[in-house]
């Protein structure tokens, strides 16, 4: 896996010459979870899409070499005229994943079968959620994104979620934003904080970058 | 070369899972969906004759008026067919391009592969039909030159549905403004006449300048051997169609912003 930002930029607003991020260099490493602090929510946001690649930078480059899923438990790609299976077939095509080995694994972690073959718009939310944060996890990614805690209203699978997502952290690397620090903690084992004028500073640890930006906060 | 090689195959890749997408989600919403996609300029050739019937007309061309409809219909539904589905794409395809790693321009090929192959088995669909029950005796003046037009057909029709897509993602309204726009053009392309057997001088010289007219002489002109075009010109054919591409290939970039919003 490579991902590295170099020099990256991300313009907000051209007129006012605001920057979601302002030349950023950096680069994710394999098995090391990242926590992203930033003073603005849409800086985060920015990350998160420049590193799933659905957005890209206004100035600089990213090198890339992987698989770099989009957030876990995304489900707005899901259309509502197919069927749960044939949205996870399409996600998996379009990510290179072997389709029916997740498709197989995603009916024993959420003990779902037949309502796979039903059509999307036939879903509860509950179960929607349930499919797209199954896919989500299922899938092989070398950097998984969430943001929050994973919460499923069904105790049982909430607890398989999070069991996941500490095997993931041990495997793979996960970036997570929250705003609760007790999330931060429990995933990731380093930061990086994205100041108001869109600068990046990184702290070895998670509980380093939370004061510097309570500080920024502060001084903004 | 290798890193090359490797970002072909991920768009390849890409392509291909947006297209059965597009296959599923645009013609597989009801029972009847695909039969009615192949269906459809079947539909318009069987209306067309009937009503030419009624009104006693023969064909301008040829003794037959299904086949001269239908070589006038197939062209015309490739370039404006496509056009017009791709219209689609920005209210289709928004949750794709806003939260996966596709882009527009992925979108705009899929929709072009799946549109296309749709109208193609149609049009084989009517055109062994048409031979199968004596209508046409599966003999054409030039295969290469109908290959050529069909393929200029679709690279036309895939650039203004490009400026199309890049347009309405500006102005959201154009959709209606083209469909409007564009409904004179059944009647001024040719698809139920000989534009010089029908017109004088002076509206020819106007109707010159439609390039759907050009498309649908030059198609008869390779589908008949006893009937040659005086009006096709393949440089300004090449030469609109070149330009449509190349504008809306432009256009795209310049809104591919705008298109994910």
């Amino acid at each position: 896996m490579k991902l590295e930002f170099l020099n990256v930029s991300k313009i907000h607003n051209r007129k006012r010459q605001t920057y979601d991020l302002n030349e950023v260099c950096t680069s994710f490493v394999e098995q090391k979870s990242v926590a992203i602090l930033s003073v603005y929510e849409r800086s985060s946001k920015s990350l998160l899409k420049l590193i799933s690649g659905i957005e890209q930078p206004t100035r600089g480059s990213i090198i890339r070499e992987g698989i770099f899923t989009s957030l876990i438990g995304d489900s707005s790609y899901f259309h509502r005229e197919m069927s749960g299976e044939e949205n996870i077939r399409f996600i998996c095509k379009l990510y290179g994943q072997e389709t029916n080995k997740v498709i197989h694994e995603i009916k024993e972690f959420a003990e779902i079968k037949k309502e796979l073959k039903q059509k999307a718009k036939s879903y509860t939310p509950v179960l929607r959620r349930k499919i797209a944060i199954s896919t989500s996890l299922l899938m092989k990614s070398d950097i998984y994104q969430l943001n929050g805690g994973l919460h499923h209203p069904q105790p049982k699978f909430n607890n398989k979620i999070q069991s996941k997502l500490m095997e993931l952290t041990t495997q793979s690397t996960i970036v997570v934003t929250a705003g609760n620090p007790d999330i931060l903690k429990k995933y990731a084992s380093c930061s990086v904080v994205i100041d108001h004028e869109g600068r990046l500073q990184s702290f070895n640890d998670v509980q380093s970058g939370i004061e510097a930006l309570k500080v920024l906060k502060k001084d903004s | 070369m290798g890193a090359f090689l490797k970002a072909i195959s991920v768009k390849t890749r890409i392509i291909n899972a947006l297209f059965i997408h597009s296959i599923l989600t645009e013609h597989g919403k009801s029972k009847i969906g695909y039969l009615a996609a192949l269906a459809k300029p079947l539909f318009q050739i069987v209306m067309l004759t009937t009503m030419f019937t009624f009104l006693g007309r023969s064909p301008a061309i040829g003794d037959n008026l299904v086949l001269f409809l239908a070589t006038g219909i197939i062209p015309y539904n490739l370039c404006i067919g496509l056009t017009n589905k791709m219209l689609q794409i920005n209210k289709s395809s928004r949750n794709i391009l806003n939260n996966t790693l596709a882009t527009p321009f992925d979108i705009s090929i899929a929709f072009l592969l799946s549109e296309t192959v749709i109208i193609l088995i149609s049009a084989a669909t009517i055109l062994i039909g048409l031979g199968h029950f004596g209508y046409w005796d599966y003999r054409v003046d030039s295969l290469l030159g109908i290959l050529l037009i069909t393929i200029t057909s679709i690279i036309l029709g895939y650039g203004v549905g490009l400026l199309n897509v890049s347009v309405s993602a500006i102005v959201p309204s154009y959709e209606k403004v083209w469909k409007i726009l564009s409904m004179p053009l059944f009647l001024m392309s040719g698809v139920f006449f000989v534009a010089d057997q029908r017109f004088p001088a002076e509206v020819i010289a106007i109707l010159k300048y439609n390039p759907l007219l050009h498309i649908i002489e030059s198609m008869r002109d390779s589908f008949y051997r006893s009937w040659e075009s005086t009006l096709f010109d393949m440089g300004y054919l090449l030469t609109f169609t070149t330009i449509a591409l190349l504008t809306g290939l432009l256009m795209q970039k310049l809104t591919q912003k705008r298109q994910r919003v």
